[in-house]
């Protein structure tokens, strides 16, 4: 049941970060995989980085075959809405078909040739004009290609709740399709509330709109707020239809569609629950951990096993139990104030406690995240990544509390001597596998199926029940 | 508080003088003077905005020779004023506001009383805003509203403090599972 290390998925060289390692997590002496159907075989077999390209080309055919697409005129403009997040799910060129089919099929059956695609980034500024020119999206995909980022020219969107702003490209054509993908990252903000409608407030959302998601409102009202930019006159009269990358911890699994965003939303969310409320609940079970950042995005979205490191972060919680009033720390210790439990608010958001180290192999600086080397003992592999987070303007203390290794080796020996734990997982983009240490691999082996029992008895009738879903 | 231990620095060579740094720059350093960008240093804050979105390649970051301290000092405004202004906005004075600088509520509450005007001014006087420049800013925006500011128009910021309590109550009411009210 265990295996040799499998081979994670390839680092996209970026400015965002250090040059991809030649040595990973998985090639560390005695490292093993343990397979997600392993641990839990009723979750589907997914695809894997090079694998099933062709099947997701077939199955967004055949996904897209039953929508309503009479609203587009040839003479229309159609903006094909994506979110760079996807091009980082294994190696993503499973999202890359997607898209691509989206757009060959609209302009098939349309006649329209006015399709543009529009890459919205996450964070940094050129993060989706690298993805273009890494994926050669201008080449591969038959219709212009265009960027954007959540500092770029606004648009109001009249709401509901008030006006909110969008990004001006993304909604700069008569129609736009919605084309994210369903892993679900930050679930301890989401909480698999109108999943996939997020985009509308994230990607494709200017900065102040995704700072009010985030800063204004907790993590159950926050995502009201794609709701109501999604159902804003602006938005209706524009959408067509939304085609979603769907995937489980083991991988990629094929594409669905659908005119009705939120019949699409129920599916995608009974099926996320249900495969990713397993693992999650595994990962809330590991007791003592060394964890490694090994991959090509900020730490928070690095995957093991499908889930983000974010998730093991936060993983004291249960994100989709909904009436915990929230997730997230900072909230919830707004709640002990009141209450008078605590005598002030400590600054530290959630840190699971069983994060005993981090070895940081890869990762991408640019999103705030030092209150794990100010308070967990961490190390940084290679001086050129130590330079890079120095320079890091949303982390510019992380070094003062991290200290640097010259190799991964070293980096591991000192975790070692530190915690004294030999229990490791390395957060190295891996869907499908967990590139754990022999002694983690065991532990999960044990706990799984215990966590499966209590998820299909307890968890998953509670969490479908709060979200209406028979 | 923030230390900033880096600055822009302009290649003139290369600068197109587009502006696209101008316009990004949360601080106010860096001005577009006859067609070159020129960077004000006692204002940089090292945020890195301009080089990210230079196309020319022509800003690079350099180490200060000596690092600058952003720090507002509480001491210079009433504990009382800034203790009332967070109440008013249901915010805790201890609050982390911006993860990246680790400024607190009562930091950006107290240069408001210490006479910010701007998301810009918040940004010299605290530091907050200096980092990824997205998260904290949703509750600047609600502390210049509980002060009766009106923050002046600018292609950098659109004023935006909506919170739960702006919700208004037949949406609250219509949709409960969202928590709009009491313990949000």
């Amino acid at each position: 049941m265990v295996q040799q290390a499998v081979k994670p998925p390839e680092v996209m060289p970026s400015v965002y970060g250090p040059a991809p390692r030649t040595i990973r997590a998985a090639d560390l002496p005695g490292m093993v995989s343990v397979g997600v159907t392993e641990l839990f075989p009723k979750i589907k077999r997914g695809y894997r980085q090079g694998e099933g390209i062709e099947d997701i080309h077939k199955a967004t055919i055949k996904a897209v075959s039953r929508i309503n697409m009479d609203m587009i005129k040839p003479d229309d403009t159609v903006n094909i809405l994506c979110s760079e997040h996807g091009f980082y799910i294994l190696e993503g060129l499973h999202y890359r078909e997607m898209l691509k089919v989206i757009g060959d099929v609209v302009k098939e059956r349309t006649g329209c040739n006015h399709v543009r695609y529009r890459v919205a980034g996450g964070m940094g500024l050129k993060e989706a004009e690298e993805v273009i020119e890494h994926f050669n999206l201008k080449g591969y995909l038959t219709g212009k290609v265009g960027s954007t980022n959540p500092f770029d020219k606004e648009v109001p969107i009249e709401t509901d709740i008030g006006t909110l702003y969008g990004l001006a490209k993304a909604y700069d054509a008569d129609w736009i399709i919605h084309a994210p993908h369903d892993e679900p990252r930050d679930l301890y903000f989401h909480r698999m509330v109108n999943r996939s409608l997020k985009a509308f407030a994230m990607n494709y959302a200017r900065y102040e709109t995704r700072a009010v998601y985030h800063g204004n409102f907790s993590n159950r009202s926050a995502n009201f707020l794609q709701k109501a930019i999604f159902d804003s006159p602006f938005i209706q009269k524009r959408f067509t239809f939304a085609c979603i990358l769907k995937s489980t911890p083991d991988g990629i699994l094929g594409a669905d569609a659908d005119n009705d965003l939120y019949a699409l939303d129920k599916r995608i969310t009974k099926d996320l629950l249900r495969d990713y409320g397993k693992v999650l609940r595994l990962f809330s079970e590991i007791d003592e951990c060394i964890a490694i950042w090994d991959a090509g995005r900020w730490a928070y979205y690095l995957h093991a096993g499908g889930i983000a490191f974010g998730c093991l972060e936060n993983a004291m919680y249960d994100p989709f139990d909904l009436t915990v009033p929230s997730a997230m720390g900072t909230h919830d210790m707004v709640e002990k104030y009141f209450k008078g439990e605590l005598d002030k608010l400590d600054r530290i958001m959630n840190l699971n406690p069983a994060i005993k180290a981090v070895v940081v192999n890869q990762a991408w600086p640019g999103l705030p995240i030092t209150d794990v080397p100010r308070h967990i003992p961490t190390v940084v592999v290679g001086r050129d990544q130590a330079d890079m987070l120095n320079l890091d303007s949303t982390n510019p203390e992380f070094m003062k509390h991290a200290v640097i290794a010259d190799t991964l080796e070293t980096a591991m020996e000192f975790a070692f001597k530190v915690t004294g734990i030999d229990k490791v997982i390395a957060f190295d983009g891996s869907f499908g596998n967990i590139t754990v240490s022999p002694v983690m691999a065991e532990f999960l082996l044990e706990k799984s199926p215990g966590v499966t029992k209590q998820v299909e008895a307890e968890y998953l009738p509670l969490w479908l029940k709060q979200r209406g879903i028979d | 508080m923030k230390v900033v231990n880096f600055l822009s620095i302009v290649d003139p060579q290369k600068c197109n003088g587009d502006k696209r740094c101008e316009n990004l720059c949360p601080s106010g350093a860096i001005k577009v003077v006859e067609k070159i960008a020129r960077v004000d240093e006692s204002r940089c804050v090292a945020c890195g905005k301009c080089r990210e979105v230079c196309r020319e390649g022509a800003i690079t970051m350099v180490r200060r020779s000596e690092p600058r301290e952003i720090v507002f000092d509480m001491q210079t405004v009433s504990q009382e004023k800034i203790q009332a202004l967070c109440e008013k906005t249901f915010l805790l004075p201890d609050m982390l506001i911006c993860a990246c600088t680790g400024t607190m509520v009562k930091e950006v509450a107290g240069a408001i009383i210490g006479g910010a005007k701007t998301p810009e001014d918040i940004v010299l006087m605290t530091g907050a805003g200096s980092g990824c420049g997205i998260y904290c800013m949703g509750v600047v925006f609600q502390l210049f509203k509980a002060a009766g500011i009106v923050i002046p128009d600018d292609p950098r910021w659109k004023n935006l403090p909506l919170t739960p309590r702006d919700i208004p109550d037949k949406i609250a009411d219509k949709y409960p599972e969202y928590y709009f009210r009491g313990v949000i």
